[in-house]
């Protein structure tokens, strides 16, 4: 993880966990914010394509993990000899370029989105019990339009979660960071 | 009881001897991170008891530091390096 977060030209201190935590809160806040406003203006039926570049963007610049920007450097690994060579011994030339993980970064990377996609599969595992059309019309008494609006707003906020999810899980459980000696 | 690493390790449950040795080789936490390819972090979460290193970076460390990776990392309470110099009689002191 980077310890500064560059955003239009400035560099901004994110090496505290609380700092951290703040900003996922933030991205967030905004992205549900986004959604209720975007519900008022027309039900989703268009901006729901802007919420989703809205997670992209966010994804992009704030979080990171899938670009250069964000806080959470680019999942997969430094080492990217061909598989076939033999191991090397370790030589001065060769330096873990800047930017990427190491192995410890990767274990985190690795558990975060193991514990983002766990909450997606029981969510799956449980949906069809609370999305029949049975439960939701008789039960709780909606209506099927809004059983469909029900059914947009779920899937948009499953897409959001989907490509930010794990990287706010490691944006929230890293410690604080040490600075170098 | 004597020992490099009295406090309890970490998330990993292993015992290290990391801080020691490279504080008596003068060496920075970058300057270790930048031989063993890792981040300086991850030097810390390793002295910490926070990380268990794969088997290449804890052989990596036995090479570096010239000793035998169990003399680095154990599942009990390391020996002052002192104690297991001069023994424990001669390492105590008052």
């Amino acid at each position: 993880m980077k310890t500064d977060l560059l955003l239009l030209g400035k560099r901004i201190r994110m090496a505290s966990r609380t700092r951290r935590r703040w900003l996922v809160g933030l991205v967030y806040a905004g992205l549900a914010a986004m959604m209720t406003g975007a519900w008022f203006l027309d039900h989703w039926h268009v901006s729901c394509i802007y919420l989703i570049g809205s997670g992209l963007v966010v994804s992009q610049f704030f979080l990171g993990g899938y670009g250069r920007g964000g806080l959470v450097k680019l999942f997969g690994e430094w080492d990217q000899r061909p598989k076939s060579m033999p191991p090397q011994r370790s030589s001065p030339a060769q330096k873990m370029p800047e930017g990427m993980n190491d192995e410890r970064e990767l274990h985190q990377c690795d558990r975060a989105h193991y514990q983002a996609y766990q909450w997606f599969a029981i969510t799956a595992f449980f949906l069809p019990m609370y999305a029949s059309p049975i439960f939701l019309e008789r039960i709780i008494h909606l209506s099927a339009d809004q059983i469909v609006y029900l059914f947009y707003g779920g899937l948009m906020a499953a897409v959001i979660l989907l490509f930010t999810l794990p990287q706010s899980i490691l944006l929230w459980t890293e410690p604080d960071m040490e600075e170098p000696e | 009881m004597n020992s490099d690493s009295q406090k309890p390790p970490g998330e990993s449950g292993l015992y290290n001897r990391i801080a020691v040795l490279r504080a008596e080789r003068g060496i920075s936490r970058q300057q270790l991170a930048d031989t063993m390819d890792v981040n300086y972090q991850t030097i810390g979460f390793l002295e910490r008891g926070d990380y268990s290193p794969s088997l290449k970076l804890a052989l990596s460390l036995g090479e570096y530091f010239g000793l035998p990776v169990e003399a680095i990392f154990s599942k009990t309470p390391l020996p002052s390096l002192s104690q297991q110099v001069y023994g424990p009689g001669r390492a105590r002191t008052k």
